[in-house]
């Protein structure tokens, strides 16, 4: 790698160039935290969806219940309206 | 690192896996400091980015696509931080730290067994190359020093593969003109 090697193709010449690295210390530290934080966001997957899982069966319940009540009491409406409708032979409403 | 073995570790990456993560640490380390330190020319800040970006890995992991190609996401990430980076300083106060970059790539390079003569023709790349403007020195780092196709450093830079070509061209050019200068410098001193 002499200086023709540089000046001929430049851009060839730069694959030539040493990497830099780290120190190790700096290295070593650098890659504890990004592990800690791997580890931190595996374990928050399953615990986010264990919370999800439980918010739903904690509200599940009371909607289940308040849809049905208010389809039972829209039907029962709707069924009265019918049958008035029925008794007096025509429309119910004048 | 073949592509079904980049694969595997993208999917130990996604689960989370440790010893995916140490194998990508491993491989990618040297490399990514480097392109931060030739990119932003201090040691310091280039060590706070190159743990930025692997920090970035790691909160981003479980959300990578499973055919993700590590080198390109890693120096894309690197590149970002590097603007933001220079963003919060100036341009200008990146040109002046230059130098100092070329000093320290060149003096951390583990080269005893160089010869003289070696040791100066990547002392004057260095030189010439903390001399380009950055949008330069980022497309002949990527192709020229990371070895990555034209395409890829493209994705990396945000251009198209016909703008990076230009791009390239440029830089070659640029290149060849600051080690003339940088060797006729040499010359005279």
């Amino acid at each position: 790698m002499g200086e023709a090697h540089f000046t001929t193709d430049p851009l060839r010449a730069l694959g030539a160039l040493p990497a830099a690295d780290l120190d190790p210390r700096a290295a070593r530290r650098i890659r504890d935290r990004a592990v800690a934080l791997l580890e931190s966001r595996r374990r928050r997957t399953p615990r986010r969806l264990a919370v999800l899982a439980a918010t739903l069966a904690r509200f599940a319940q009371p909607v289940l219940a308040a849809g049905l009540s208010l389809g039972f009491a829209a039907w029962a409406l709707s069924r009265s309206v019918s049958l008035l409708q029925h008794a007096r032979g025509g429309f119910f409403w004048p | 690192m073949d592509r079904d073995a980049e694969l595997r570790l993208v999917e130990g990456l996604r689960r989370g896996e440790e010893s995916a993560f140490d194998a990508v640490y491993e491989d990618y380390r040297p490399r990514l400091f480097s392109f931060v330190l030739r990119m932003v020319g201090r040691r310091e800040a280039a060590e706070e980015l190159a743990q930025e970006a692997w920090m970035r890995l790691a909160a981003k992991a479980g959300s990578l696509r499973a055919d993700t190609r590590l080198g390109p996401w890693l120096f894309a990430v690197a590149r970002n931080l590097c603007l933001s980076y220079w963003r919060t300083r100036g341009i200008e106060g990146f040109a002046d730290t230059a130098p100092r970059a070329l000093e320290r790539v060149t003096v951390d390079a583990p080269s005893p067994e160089r010869s003289a003569e070696s040791g100066e023709g990547v002392a004057r790349l260095e030189a010439a190359l903390a001399g380009l403007p950055p949008r330069y020195r980022e497309a002949l780092l990527l192709v020229g020093v990371e070895g990555m196709a034209p395409g890829e450093a493209a994705g990396v830079c945000g251009l198209t593969p016909e703008a990076m070509r230009k791009r390239l061209e440029r830089a070659r050019d640029l290149l060849a003109a600051r080690l003339e200068l940088v060797r006729s410098r040499a010359a005279k001193d």
